[in-house]
């Protein structure tokens, strides 16, 4: 049994590393992390509503990113290990075939929640950002945070600064440092911005507040369980296809998953539709938050199971595949 | 190895093993491979020999079940090829080294020993000594693959081979892209293999090197093996005996041959046996390197 699954956490592990050094996946997260916390200093006519509107913007975006490191990742590392041979040099080692591919979604999975992690703390920064009304004895009216905006553009140019000071004096990787320190720098900075009132008046480590919404982060977590889903489905087509058509198709799966939720009211078609795709539905839920509601934990659960069962039953289709595939 | 181990069986068995590769709609495109049975046990070391396109390669991936077989069976230590306790016990090195290019050596190694499940300690220790064995453990051993020529590569890939300390070894073209020096190595570590009771496979185009180091080979033409056998068996001419010497004065050759002929031999040749490129090579490069440990020591 040790035999047989102890595989996947090694190849899970070069698996995420391999994907957290490519360059494509540093370029979408750096221009992910930049457009979601700028996109509140932008914004015109927000109607009062611009922090709900910094909200849905920047899961969007975290949705449309998140997709697309997926396909660079999920969508491309089995294709390109069936095509270069080193899938057959590792299964030439007591590597179980669904132990192979398991490890390979499992680091796809990882590269995945490493660029959520990272994009929630953006959707935070730019939440906090967003014009709000701010009373002082002096004055009122609709103010940005400039602070934050500051510090949210500081982050990413640090964590790149960083880690080109770590690359040219250790030799390291950059990658995989960028993600380290956009990963472990926010955090530093909420603790940092938390000292000062929204207006910029300091506040002093005895009025420290963390002045985030921190409703977003159930938000953030069913998306990233969404571009899971897509991992295993990209995960699975590459079994037998190429990245660009797995890729594509994938893609599809995924957009039509957000209009099974009215299939299934059609005719059988449409309910067979429903049982095949993902119901996007699920982890979209961004709506529940607006007037100051927030999302049910059992609902996060529920999405969740659904996402676990889902992506297990399309790697059990991917593992019959890839069984009698020729290497 | 023990009796118990191999249960006196083969260490390889593959009978009447056919590959046809097939086009999307499964119309057979190629039969790379029909009927090619191959057995080794413990000390042996058998060459598979044959041009471009033969099968070579394919035969191999289907010994480990990479590939499947369209007929045929294959048993490694009497199990199934995909099972993983066989495979816990073999070594392959592939056509093309096939590696990750973003990792180094050490990386590599590394990761194929989280693949064997290998304890820490023991993963250090393997890691330092192959390194040491194909030369890689200077500065190269923390650059990444992707940088490295291909003989460079081909040295990482050996070492991946011999991670578990295996009993079967699969070697497909070991001294492709390797300099002189390498392969000649390589033909010693194969040797040494092969004496230490381990089996091994292996394929090549360079038929000197094969003689070197095989007890046994299949020539493989178009997918079938036309001659097989020990190595000494096939190549040893009944008809003919061979002398050697060192220190004949000049002169004295020729009054040999007379000798010979009037005792009835025909087709008598007295030439200098000359040495191999290989060796030549060797011996100018062992010079050089003498020399210039001479002159750093003055
Ligand atoms: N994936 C494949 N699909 C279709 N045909 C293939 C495939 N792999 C190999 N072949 C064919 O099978 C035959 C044998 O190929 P193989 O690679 O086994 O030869 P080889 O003896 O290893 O040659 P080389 O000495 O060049 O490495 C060739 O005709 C080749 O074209
Ligand atoms: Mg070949």
């Amino acid at each position: 049994m040790r035999r047989v699954f102890g595989a996947i956490r090694p190849v899970a592990v070069s698996t995420a590393i391999e994907g957290l050094q490519q360059p494509v996946v540093l370029l979408l997260s750096l221009a992910c992390f930049v457009l979601v916390a700028l996109q509140p200093v932008v914004q015109l006519h927000t109607f009062g509503d611009s922090a709900r509107l910094a909200r849905d913007c920047g899961m969007g975006f975290l949705l449309v990113f998140g997709v697309l490191v997926a396909a660079f990742t999920a969508g491309s590392t089995l294709a390109a290990e069936i095509r270069d041979g080193t899938a057959a040099t590792a299964l030439a080692k007591p590597v179980s075939r669904p132990a192979f591919l398991v490890g390979k979604f499992l680091g796809s999975c990882a590269v995945a929640a490493v660029f959520a992690w990272c994009q929630t703390w953006a959707v935070l920064f730019a939440q906090r950002t967003a014009e709000a009304w701010v009373e002082t004895a002096k004055t009122a009216g609709d103010r940005r945070d400039a602070l934050c905006a500051l510090l949210s553009l500081v982050v990413p140019a640090l964590a790149l600064g960083l880690a080109a000071l770590v690359n040219a004096r250790t030799r390291r990787r950059f990658g995989l440092w960028f993600f380290a320190f956009l990963a472990a720098l926010p955090p530093l900075a909420a603790a940092l911005l938390g000292l000062f009132a929204r207006d910029g008046s300091w506040l002093g480590l005895a009025g420290w507040s963390l002045g985030l919404d921190l409703r977003v982060v159930p938000l953030a977590f069913q998306l990233l369980l969404l571009v899971a889903v897509f991992c295993a489905i990209a995960t699975a087509l590459t079994t037998r296809l190429a990245t660009g058509p797995a890729v594509a198709l994938s893609f599809l799966v995924l957009m039509l998953g957000f209009l099974a939720d009215g299939a299934a009211a059609g005719g059988p078609a449409g309910k067979l539709l429903y049982a095949l795709v993902p119901d996007a539905q699920h982890f979209w839920t961004a709506d529940a938050l607006a007037r100051g509601g927030t999302i049910p934990a059992a609902h996060t659960l529920r999405a969740a199971l659904y996402a676990a069962t889902y992506c297990a039953a399309v790697l059990a289709l991917g593992c019959v595949s890839f069984r009698k595939k020729d290497l | 190895m023990t009796e118990e181990t191999t249960g006196g069986r083969a260490t390889l068995e593959a009978e009447g093993l056919r590959k046809v590769f097939r086009d999307f709609w499964k119309r057979p495109r190629t039969v790379a491979v029909d009927g090619v049975s191959l057995r080794a046990g413990p000390g042996e070391v058998i060459g598979l020999l044959g041009p471009n396109g033969s099968g070579k390669s394919t035969t191999i991936k289907m010994i480990l079940g990479l590939l499947q077989p369209s007929a045929g069976r294959v048993r490694l230590f009497g199990l199934d090829p995909s099972s993983p306790a066989a495979r816990a016990r073999l070594g392959y090195l592939p056509e093309l080294s096939n590696l990750h290019k973003f990792l180094t050596p050490r990386e590599t190694l590394a990761y194929y020993a989280g693949l064997f499940g290998m304890p820490a300690a023991l993963r250090r220790d393997r890691t330092a000594a192959l390194l040491r064995r194909v030369g890689l453990d200077g500065r190269a051993a923390d650059r990444p693959v992707g940088e490295f020529s291909k003989g460079m590569a081909r040295r990482v890939g050996l070492a991946q081979a011999l991670l578990n300390d295996p009993e079967l070894v699969i070697l497909d073209e070991p001294t492709s892209g390797l300099d002189p020096v390498g392969r000649r190595e390589v033909k010693d570590l194969v040797r040494e293999l092969g004496a230490e009771g381990r089996t091994v496979l292996l394929s090549s185009h360079l038929l000197a090197e094969a003689e070197d180091v095989c007890t046994r080979v299949a020539i493989l033409v178009d997918g079938r093996v036309r001659a097989e056998g020990r190595l000494a068996d096939l190549l040893e001419r009944r008809d003919r005996v061979r002398f050697t010497a060192a220190g004949l004065p000049d002169g004295r050759a020729e009054a040999f041959r007379r000798e010979l002929e009037a005792a009835g031999a025909t087709s008598v040749e007295v030439d200098r046996p000359a040495l191999t490129l290989e060796n030549y090579f060797l011996e100018i490069l062992r010079r050089t390197r003498a020399e210039e440990a001479a002159e750093e020591a003055k």
